[in-house]
């Protein structure tokens, strides 16, 4: 008796830090170059361009979603928040596409400064960075939690 | 089986295809890096099956399987594809899938699965010609991909009624967005000559006409189908054939369920199945756990010659491991019973072996994509 008392204790101590490490974790935001004309994008439209669902952007110009690297942290994070998918189900779902014709997985970069790079160079090009690395260059369309 | 060389106007434009792919690339060597794709899936399995009297075979037209002529296959559940795609322009793009599995005769000669080229009108209208996949169930189009799959092979007592897999013709699709909603519907007219196991039996379907609707939504996904054909084999021709689908699937971050039913029929050959699965999983870390019932019940329709096959049930249980990037491994057990009177989808029964007999199965699958 005494031992599951000790085990619920320590479930709900690591649930607590598990929500406070999650709440204090840097903010990711949606990130489009400085000079596109897309203001905002919800989640459903990023998941659908990151899916593959859909291949424009609102207003009709062909949306190119850019990657972090596969193991990066900030990858796993936005997929997680945007799609609900881990990197395994992910790789899983993708499999079933390309496999099929229906499409290729977006164009990975090395790192969040590649990834900022290429977005503030292309006027439909959208990415993911943290906010501290916000710049003059691109600018936040979707904020995620 | 693929023959490369018979002249037909499909295949000359599937090899057309793959021409043009290799002969394109060094006039554009700067963007032939990003133009062309290869990927390619396997499946490395054993299985075994505790009747053995009687095979069990993990997919249609496989000449064997475990139990009688195999105490454990290795042929049973194992395969391996290439893929080339080819994307010349925003709009025009070529795909070839070519696939070594146990073959109706035994070996593993490649065959070309797929092969086509597709125009995109727009982002979401596209027309493609060639050889095509056949979208008759929800993971009919990956169904030899382990890796995009939870089981170690598809349930057999839903797939094995419309074993055909790709058409020869054309296909359209057409795809719909209404706020969070997508809605792809999928159009397809062609032909498919394939071979039926016990022996070469060649079978050909004409006049095969398919419409499926999917729709996405978040986590689930919705197909449903309707195919119909003419099938002729060597002792009757033109069998009407038609096939009607439904299936479901929720894919959350934690639990996936995923179900799906058709009711199948080939006027004269089989006396007609409704044939289903459900299947459900949980997540837990690199492990995913999960459980399926399927079933592939008769409809007792008249036939031409006897079949005997007028049912089967299972019921599994496996577990997946993500173990590594890009590779799993799994291993599942099933419970597979037949009615009285029915061989269900055993083959090369032996003296001793009984109509109705079940079979307990074992099998480790390691899967791969690249």
């Amino acid at each position: 008796m005494r031992t599951s008392m000790q085990i619920l204790w320590l479930g709900v101590v690591s649930a607590v830090l598990g929500l406070c490490s999650s709440l204090c974790e840097a903010e990711l935001v949606v990130i489009v170059s400085a000079n596109s004309p897309v203001m905002a994008l919800t989640e459903n439209q990023v998941a659908d361009l990151y899916l593959g669902r859909t291949s424009q952007l609102p207003g009709g110009a062909p949306a190119l979603p850019i990657d972090l690297a596969d193991d990066a942290a900030n990858r796993a994070n936005f997929y997680r928040i945007v799609c609900g998918k881990s990197p395994a189900q992910l790789r899983a779902y993708w499999s079933k596409l390309i496999f099929t014709g229906g499409g290729q997985p977006p164009r990975e970069v090395a790192d969040a400064e590649a990834m900022k790079r290429l977005v503030a160079g292309g006027a439909n090009t959208i990415g993911y960075i943290d906010r501290s690395q916000l710049d003059p260059t691109v600018k936040a369309v979707l904020a995620l939690h | 089986m693929f023959r490369p060389f018979s002249f037909h106007p499909l295949r000359a434009l599937a090899v057309g295809a793959l021409v043009m792919t290799w002969c394109v690339a060094p006039a554009y060597a700067s963007d032939a890096a990003s133009m062309f794709t290869l990927s390619g899936f396997g499946t490395l399995g054993a299985t075994y099956s505790s009747l053995h009297t009687a095979d069990y075979a993990g997919a249609a037209f496989e000449p064997y399987g475990a139990g009688a002529s195999r105490n454990l296959d290795f042929a049973d559940d194992s395969r391996v594809g290439v893929q080339l795609t080819a994307r010349f322009t925003q709009q025009l793009s070529a795909l070839i899938q070519v696939v070594s599995h146990n073959n109706y005769d035994n070996s593993f000669t490649p065959t070309l699965e797929w092969a086509n080229i597709s125009y995109a009108f727009t982002p979401d209208v596209s027309l493609r010609v060639g050889r095509i996949e056949l979208p008759t169930f929800l993971t009919s189009d990956y169904r030899e991909v382990g890796y995009a799959n939870p089981w170690v092979r598809v349930p057999p007592e839903l797939h094995d009624v419309v074993p055909i897999t790709n058409s020869d013709g054309v296909d359209g699709s057409y795809r719909s967005h209404l706020g969070p909603v997508t809605n792809t519907l999928h159009l397809i007219y062609g032909k498919s000559t394939f071979h039926a196991v016990p022996g070469p039996i060649r079978v050909e379907g004409t006049g095969i006409f398919g419409a499926f609707d999917t729709v996405e939504y978040r986590a689930l996904t919705t197909h449903v189908g309707y195919l119909r054909a003419n099938v002729s084999v060597p002792f009757a021709s033109g069998l009407p054939v038609a096939v009607y689908s439904a299936a479901a699937s929720l894919d959350l971050a934690r639990w996936f369920v995923q179900a799906e039913v058709a009711r199948a029929t080939v006027r004269g050959l089989t006396p007609g199945y409704i044939a289903g699965y459900a299947t459900a999983g949980v997540r837990i870390g690199k492990f995913t756990p999960y459980v399926t019932y399927a079933v592939e019940h008769s409809l007792d329709r008249p036939v031409l010659s006897e079949n005997i096959n007028t049912g089967q049930r299972s019921a599994s249980a496996g577990m997946r491991w993500d173990f590594a990037k890009n590779v799993d491994l799994k291993v599942q057990y099933d419970r597979v019973w037949t009615p009285a009177g029915s061989i269900g989808l055993f083959m090369n029964p032996q003296r001793g072996y009984q109509l109705g007999s079940g079979t307990h199965v074992a099998t480790a699958t390691l899967d791969f994509v690249f």
